[in-house]
């Protein structure tokens, strides 16, 4: 070696340093490091701010590029509005004689979610993370999932800091739960391959799944509610020596579109 | 003492505007890593004598540990040990230049990847999630060594006197 690049008392400054704050990270891990939270709340004005600007700017240049697919969509839109407004007129009837079976029957209306509002901060697309702006003072605990308003699955609280918390998406590497096709009976497990990716696993051959299909959760495993959105079927892998089919999932939210999200926050008392 | 002061503010500045703004411009949900590029540009010009690459890859994985998923001190462990592999491979090399650093910036950008992965494994006690070469990861380096000319024309052009002072 020609010469020292670092000398030794420098390298136990780092050293120190690091073991210093990893093991500050670690002994909070109940409640999230102080470290972090401190960071949040003092780059919260500023974080905002670049979240709106970057929202504006990115939809600025979005409205000047899609101004013509603006158009046909728009038409298109309408048309649909139109079809869809004679589907209601025909499915009102139906509707009516609904009612009027569910009073007599005195079938009460399935219980709902306890919802709360949240709007992103930060995105960590890269490692799909999000931060948005709720956390221990509004009750926020570790393990809550957060849906949109279609309620289609995101992901579930990791980190909860005192006004943020930290989400991984359902497409986060080791992300998994017990999954099942719409209105099909073939159960599967859903995996977070990391990047916005998801896949549906561990399928038996012998069943009959088709690229569109839609996946919805089970309630098999207890960690979320039955019948919450993961996404649709695309790109079904079979081989001849494993036992099991494999298919990509599309996440039915869209990260990039992503502002607000719905956190639920009575699931566990509404297993309870 | 003013450089220090200016790399934590800058720095501070740079992860804001990469997991707020930038975001929102991301390409196949990939997002420049300025911090990153900024760190092995910095260590990459610098004399291999000078230690201030290691505050730089310090302040840098830091506040990148802050702002993303990562336990306080995966980031900062890899890229000091960069900071400090990009030292020792400038000692065999007699001038950086651009020729040189385009291979590099590749290789120390997918060891970064590798080794974010194996850190932070180790410290969460899981080994489930694996480093895979995929499109993806191919796609992110070069967007970010795109990016990355930019910066280290930019460092030549503008800054050069004043790191190797």
């Amino acid at each position: 070696m020609r010469f020292r690049i670092i000398s030794k008392k420098t390298l136990c400054f780092i050293v120190a340093i690091i073991i210093i704050l990893v093991v500050f990270s670690f002994s909070q891990s109940e409640s999230a490091s102080p470290v972090k939270s401190f960071f949040y709340s003092i780059s919260k004005p500023l974080q905002e701010r670049l979240w709106r600007g970057g929202e504006g700017t990115f939809s600025f240049f979005e409205r000047l590029t899609r101004c013509k697919k603006l158009q046909e969509e728009n038409e298109e839109l309408a048309r649909e509005n139109n079809e869809l407004l004679a589907r209601i007129s025909s499915c009102s009837g139906q509707k009516e004689e609904n009612e009027r079976l569910r009073k007599a029957l005195e079938l009460d209306l399935p219980e709902e979610f306890d919802l709360e509002i949240s709007y992103l901060v930060e995105k960590d697309i890269t490692n799909d993370f999000i931060l948005i702006d709720k956390g221990l003072e509004d009750d926020f605990k570790i393990g809550m999932f957060l849906i949109t308003e279609e309620r289609v699955l995101v992901g579930k609280i990791v980190e909860v800091y005192n006004s943020f918390s930290r989400v991984s998406l359902v497409s986060s590497k080791g992300f998994s739960f017990p999954a099942k096709v719409l209105e099909k009976d073939i159960l599967g497990i859903v995996k977070g391959r990391g990047n916005f990716n998801l896949s549906f696993e561990e399928i038996p051959k012998d069943k009959d799944i088709t690229e569109g299909d839609i996946v919805i959760t089970s309630s098999l495993g207890g960690n979320f509610p039955k019948d919450l959105l993961v996404g649709e079927v695309r790109n079904i892998k079979e081989s001849s020596v494993d036992p099991f089919k494999i298919t990509d999932i599309n996440p039915l939210f869209d990260i990039e579109d992503l502002d607000s999200i719905f956190v639920v926050t009575n699931f566990k008392e509404f297993i309870e | 003492m003013k450089k220090i002061l200016l790399f934590i503010f800058v720095f501070y500045v740079l992860a804001l505007f990469q997991t707020s703004f930038l975001v929102h411009f991301s390409i196949f949900n990939i997002v420049p890593n300025f911090i990153f590029i900024l760190i092995f540009t910095f260590n990459f010009i610098e004399r291999p004598d000078k230690k201030l690459g290691f505050f730089v890859a310090g302040i840098g994985g830091f506040y990148l540990d802050l702002f993303s998923g990562f336990q306080i001190g995966t980031s900062i462990i890899v890229l000091l040990f960069l900071a400090y592999l990009i030292k020792r491979l400038l000692n065999f090399l007699m001038e950086e230049n651009i020729v040189l650093f385009l291979p590099c910036f590749v290789f120390f950008y997918l060891l970064y990847k590798f080794l974010l992965v194996f850190v932070n494994s180790i410290f969460e006690m899981s080994f489930s999630s694996l480093f895979v070469l995929d499109k993806i990861i191919i796609f992110d380096i070069l967007y970010n060594l795109i990016f990355s000319v930019f910066i280290y024309s930019l460092i030549k052009i503008c800054l050069l006197k004043i790191i190797r002072k």
